[in-house]
């Protein structure tokens, strides 16, 4: 018999186990093959080893019915003692820089107070996993096997990726995956991160980051209190919505055929730039101190189109057309 | 050997195994080999049971493009293999008794 067909009908066998269950047996004589083989042993001889599929199957069935309840092992050899439960990546030494590639899986980045920088994410039978932790960086990769994919999955409803960050994680963050909306929240030391996504939603919230980029295509991105040195956003076909960002440095807000509303923005350096959708923000800051170009065609500008004099040290770029340029400038309260 | 009395010890194996360091299925398997006769299939349920009991705890590992699972030792493990090594002596004396009587 050789590796397909062995795979097969080892995965007929335990259809009437449950879908995690079925998936760790698979992998399990997957990765098993894949050893052997690489070790020099022969296809063929390696499978016949195992034994029928059916035997196989009957052995693992007549186990799960006298199962002993799941107990999590407590790892207490680690400074923060954290249950690493059975669908989790996690994390075991310092991690400085986190790394996740998804496909067309959602994935959300959320705040934990104490344990270590961790994956959740039940991987089913048409998602592959890869995941390793190499001098302090995390990386976690998904892609999905489009030839086993199966209808089912199509209902089983979203799945997402859930990255648990600790509060005091400081360092340097990317996440991309596509087709899937982006959510992070409450990151409070970046040095860096990168959020990537296509044909779906971007959502930040409550992060600080010195350079903070993200991008989507034909998706809304939403930001609120960002903070940083650097900040830039891109998406097309989606608004951005930006409340209470102040990045020192630079603060740009890329889009194309989608409103840019940003309340309470703060930097030295805004671009704002759009088509066919309005710009409307409030500034915190003292205009006097920006050099102003904006631009747009047919509709009213409360911008100055110029407005440069060489002691500025600010700017002020806001770009679009067809519709209007609604920007103010609020004194700071500092 | 006789089944159940190698499907006591075979978890003791598996779980020896595993003190020097994590390993993965195939290595445990080639490990134990030359000890006791095991195939793939006999302990793909042990490791099951293990995971379950807490005995052992798993992670993966990124291996030339692929994902390969690793069993790591956790103290209840460690227990049970000391709860054998401490019945040594007591086996020992059971074998003893059993080759005298059959004399």
């Amino acid at each position: 018999m050789n590796q397909e067909e062995f795979l097969q009908r080892l995965c007929a066998e335990l259809a009437s186990l449950s879908d995690m269950e079925r998936a760790r047996v698979m992998d399990y004589y997957r990765e098993m093959i894949c050893d052997g083989v690489e070790n020099g042993a022969d296809e063929a001889k390696l499978i016949s080893g195992f034994g029928s599929p059916q035997e196989i199957a009957a052995q693992i069935l007549a186990e799960t019915h006298s199962a002993v309840p799941t107990v999590q092992p407590a790892r207490t050899d680690s400074a923060d003692a954290q249950q690493v439960q059975s669908d989790g990546y996690a994390a075991h030494g310092e991690v400085h820089s986190i790394v996740i590639n998804a496909r067309h899986t959602a994935v959300e980045v959320r705040a934990v107070h104490s344990g270590p920088v961790q994956v959740h994410f039940e991987p089913s039978e048409s998602d592959r996993v890869a995941f390793s932790e190499e001098n302090g960086v995390f990386t976690f990769r998904h892609t999905m096997q489009m030839f086993l994919f199966h209808w089912r999955a199509l209902f089983s409803g979203p799945r997402t990726i859930v990255v648990d960050v600790p509060v005091s994680f400081a360092g340097s963050l990317s996440i991309a995956t596509c087709n899937a909306r982006l959510n992070a929240d409450s990151l409070g030391h970046l040095t860096s991160a990168q959020f990537t996504t296509s044909n779906g939603h971007l959502t930040l919230r409550n992060i600080i980051c010195d350079i903070l980029s993200a991008d989507t295509s034909n998706g809304a991105v939403d930001l609120q209190n960002l903070q940083g040195n650097t900040c830039t956003v891109e998406t097309s076909n989606g608004r951005i919505t930006a409340q209470n960002c102040a990045f020192r440095d630079t603060l740009k807000l890329y889009t194309s055929n989608g409103s840019i509303r940003a309340n309470s923005a703060e930097s030295d350096h805004l671009e704002f730039a759009t088509h066919n959708a309005a710009v409307s923000a409030t500034i915190i800051g003292d205009m006097r101190e920006y050099a102003v170009c904006s631009h747009t065609s047919n509709a009213s500008n409360t911008l100055p189109p110029e407005l440069v004099y060489p002691e500025q040290t600010k700017s002020l770029n806001v770009n679009t057309s067809n519709a209007k340029i609604d920007v103010h400038f609020v004194p700071s309260h500092r | 050997m006789d089944t159940q009395r190698k499907k006591g010890v075979l978890e003791i194996c598996v779980l020896a195994a595993l003190q020097k360091e994590p390993s993965y299925g195939y290595r445990i398997v080639s490990d134990l080999s030359p000890y006791i006769d095991v195939s793939e299939s006999t302990l793909y349920p042990i490791l099951r049971r293990l995971e379950s009991s807490g005995c052992v705890s798993t992670f993966s590992q990124e291996h030339n493009g692929r994902l390969r699972k690793y069993y790591r030792l956790e103290i209840p493990g460690q227990e049970k293999i000391q709860q054998f090594l401490s019945e040594a002596e007591e086996m020992r004396r059971i074998y003893q008794y059993v080759e005298e009587e059959y004399q």
